[in-house]
């Protein structure tokens, strides 16, 4: 299986996605798949993602001109959904493969 | 060392308890003040933090106590620390991620935050907390700043 590219996005690019970017990585570490993730701010998410599989976000307001999916990371914040939001993860990126 | 990254970020000087304001911005200007009178941010902090809570919203539902977590960007800060408000009386933060929904937020986690990576260790642990009613509560609950703090070392440590 290619490499997935993920990318995460917040506000700011410094807090949340931050955490996210940890969740991200320990999840896919404990289920044994590599990925590349990369973290950015909100103005830079459709440049940033343009070759990505997947784009998180903790901010509604991103705009992408691609087809590029894009779920809601907040419950890696509050844990809760959490476990739906990495069945969601895995849909898109395994599903399609 | 993740030790001195704790001690950094965590300081009883912070943490807040009893915080009143009439609304979100006096309540950001207050607990923005705070951290410019103990060296923290620069004095342009304050208006960064409210403008960008505008545009990127911070309340969170959680399992436990509605919370917000304002920050921005780095450039405003000169170190790193995070302001912990108990406020008396809830106030109201625009959800984030949706940023149409009223989160009702009883504690404040304010960040400031220079270089996350630096960071993300006790960045990642307070975080945590927000996963944790049961922690939350008992911050909500605890009367003081020791108390307060004390809940936070074994959660963070």
């Amino acid at each position: 299986m290619k490499k997935k590219r993920i990318v995460v996005i917040c506000g700011t690019g410094i807090a949340t996605s931050t955490v996210v970017v940890k969740k991200t990585e320990e999840f896919f570490q404990k289920i044994g798949i590599q990925v590349d993730i990369s973290q950015g701010r909100a103005v830079e998410a459709n440049i940033m993602s343009e070759r990505a599989d997947l784009v998180l976000t903790t901010t509604p307001s991103i705009k992408l001109d691609h087809n590029v999916p894009i779920l809601n990371a907040i419950p890696f914040l509050t844990g809760m959904g959490e476990d739906d939001l990495k069945e969601e993860i895995l849909k898109v990126l395994v599903g399609k493969e | 060392m993740e030790t001195d990254a704790n001690y950094t970020l965590l300081q009883p000087e912070l943490i807040f308890s009893h915080v009143t304001a009439s609304n979100q911005e006096d309540l950001l200007m207050d607990l923005s003040s705070k951290l410019l009178s103990k060296g923290y941010v620069k004095d342009s902090f304050a208006d960064a933090v409210i403008a960008r809570e505008r545009t990127f919203p911070t309340g969170l539902f959680t399992n436990g106590v509605p919370v917000a977590i304002p920050h921005t960007d780095a450039i405003h800060v000169l170190k790193p620390g995070i302001l912990i408000a108990n406020l008396d009386k809830p106030i109201i933060f625009k959800e984030m991620g949706n940023g149409v929904n009223d989160v009702s937020a009883e504690l404040i986690f304010l960040l400031a935050i220079d270089k996350p990576e630096n960071q993300i260790d006790v960045l990642k642990k307070v975080m945590n907390i927000l996963c944790k009613s049961e922690i939350l509560f008992k911050i909500k609950k605890a009367q003081d700043i020791s108390e307060t703090l004390e809940i936070l070392k074994q959660e963070i440590t």
